[in-house]
């Protein structure tokens, strides 16, 4: 598949690698983000028709497009004649297909039922409800594009990955060049069905049953949680940072440049591809990990100040890898072990020393804190949380 | 309750990173140590500056320390410099108290002495 793409798409092999690998599991959605120009539409059909062939349907943001055309219309002569509602429905809720075109242009009702069938996998029109079967889903948007309409960001949370096309260099638009004079202007309708979509059904239930190794489950959670922590609980908080960073012992972390943190399906975006990797290439280093984090995050989260999303969020994502090379240092983890199974001063001191260094890592220790607390191993006054003048949210010292 | 998955990530981490703890036999007292006995430097010393401090081990030639590690020693040097002052302040009440005795001693000897004239010391 990959290699049939790339005889047929110039430049941007490793976000087609991504784009590939995220089709592995079930309703599988991609977002491709693009200028105008580069190719989004072409790799979005390219994609669908190596996996689909013929079955599947191209839903354009930019027409007008209306409800009854993307989930259902009213059939009017069963309405007529019996007066029964009986609904139709479109060819998009039944193609194992599915692309959007400039899905950012698309009006917010068609948008609220997409919405609804990525979340739900069924499709509601007239009070009547249609279950969505196994799909492939491909949208393309030019974020540059003066739109209509802003979609929501859980709209966006929705697609597992969001992947980044570049225009060509000098020797990549020769190469296009022959290409389309290779398949004579049609590169798409030249793409061959790799696979059908029962054999991509197959692929998904093995995929599905690859176990993860629990070092590269924790590297996953920590790098999502390393991206959501915030010890002044910036999710409930009215001030967001860099406001709320005045003065924080935290300041210069990850936590520090994000503004609206990752959902929880950054993680289940990322251990979805790791499984795919692992099923493709039968091993996944941490490194790879970060590689697809790229891809996972950009479509998910705000930073305080944005040059140019990709490089800003390589940049987290190096410091990420600097962390967790801390981490190890510290041996963090294998305190935090010891203490699990039981309180013993001298190590405790040793995990204050790393928790001052680590928000996810002071997390759990104020969790344990707050346990021994109630077992009366630890003074309330001598927590790390009293001292230090973090807390977890609480009404009348019950912890939610 | 926590995660298997969690506990296996923490069992496998500490594993891979190990702590030795020994539980002194005299007193309540612990010794931690960050020694791992799987994949010792095969090189005689070690260029970490922390492995040098606290597992007493040579140092290479070059000694690598980032900002934490340096920021910890930092932390480190200040907690034994008050140590040490307050230790000094011990010290010097310890001082006068044994002067205080030995001159105690000395008088004590002395009026002995003068009450019992029949005592000779040599």
């Amino acid at each position: 598949m990959e290699r049939e793409i790339n005889s047929r798409f110039v430049g941007n092999e490793e976000v087609i690698r991504i784009l590939v690998l995220n089709q592995l599991h079930p309703r599988s959605t991609t977002l491709i983000r693009a200028p105008r120009g580069v190719g989004k539409s072409t790799l979005m059909l390219l994609t669908l028709r190596g996996i689909c062939g013929d079955d599947l349907v191209v839903v354009s943001g930019a027409s007008e497009v209306k409800r009854g055309e993307v989930v259902g219309r009213l059939h009017i002569p069963s309405l007529e004649r019996e007066g029964v509602e009986k609904v139709l429905w479109a060819a998009f809720v039944k193609s194992k297909g599915k692309a959007i075109d400039e899905v950012n242009r698309l009006n917010p009702y068609t948008t609220a039922n997409i919405h609804h069938m990525m979340q739900f996998g069924e499709v509601w029109a007239y009070g009547k409800k249609a279950k969505v079967e196994d799909y492939v889903l491909v949208a393309n948007e030019n974020p540059m594009d003066a739109t209509s309409f802003i979609h929501p960001p859980p709209f966006y949370d929705r697609f597992d990955v969001c992947i980044f096309l570049k225009s060509l260099t000098l020797s990549e638009k020769f190469r296009l060049q022959e290409i389309l004079e290779k398949y004579e202007w049609n590169i798409v309708e030249s793409m061959p069905q790799v696979f059908s979509f029962e054999e991509l059904e197959e692929i998904r239930k093995e995929v599905a049953e690859v176990e993860i190794d629990p070092t590269l489950t924790g590297y996953i959670n920590l790098l999502v949680r390393d991206f959501q922590a915030c010890i002044r609980n910036r999710e409930e908080s009215e001030v967001k940072p860099p406001a709320l960073c005045e003065g924080c012992h935290f300041i210069r972390d990850i936590c520090g440049r994000i503004k609206e943190p990752l959902s929880e399906r950054a993680a289940i975006a990322l251990m979805n591809l790791v499984k795919a990797y692992i099923w493709l290439s039968g091993k996944c280093e941490f490194e790879d990990i970060l590689r697809m984090a790229l891809w996972v995050l950009p479509h998910r989260l705000t930073l305080v100040r944005t040059r140019n999303i990709i490089n800003d969020i390589n940049d987290l994502l190096e410091r990420e890898r600097i962390k967790i090379a801390e981490r190890n240092i510290r041996k963090q983890w294998s305190l935090l072990n010891e203490l699990m199974k039981e309180f013993n001063s001298a190590v405790y001191r040793l995990a204050r020393d790393a928790a001052v260094e680590d928000v996810a890592f002071a997390e759990e220790l104020i969790k344990l804190e707050e346990k021994w607390v109630r077992e009366g191993v630890l003074k309330q006054d001598e927590t790390l949380y009293t001292q230090m003048g973090w807390q977890r949210p609480r009404y009348q010292g019950v912890v939610f | 309750m926590e995660s298997e998955k969690y506990i296996k990530f923490l069992e496998k981490q500490a594993r891979e990173n190990p702590v030795k703890i020994e539980v002194s036999a005299r007193s309540d007292s612990f010794r931690i140590s960050w020694e791992s006995d799987e994949g010792k430097p095969t090189a005689k010393g070690s260029s970490d500056i922390l492995e040098t401090l606290y597992l007493g081990k040579d140092m290479q030639e070059t000694v690598i320390i980032n900002r934490k590690v340096a920021i910890l020693l930092q932390d480190r040097l200040r907690g034994l410099e008050e140590e040490n002052i307050r230790m000094r302040r011990r010290l010097r009440l310890l001082k006068f108290a044994v002067a205080f005795l030995i001159i105690t001693a000395l008088m004590s000897i002395f009026i002995v002495i003068s009450q019992y004239p029949s005592i000779r010391i040599f």
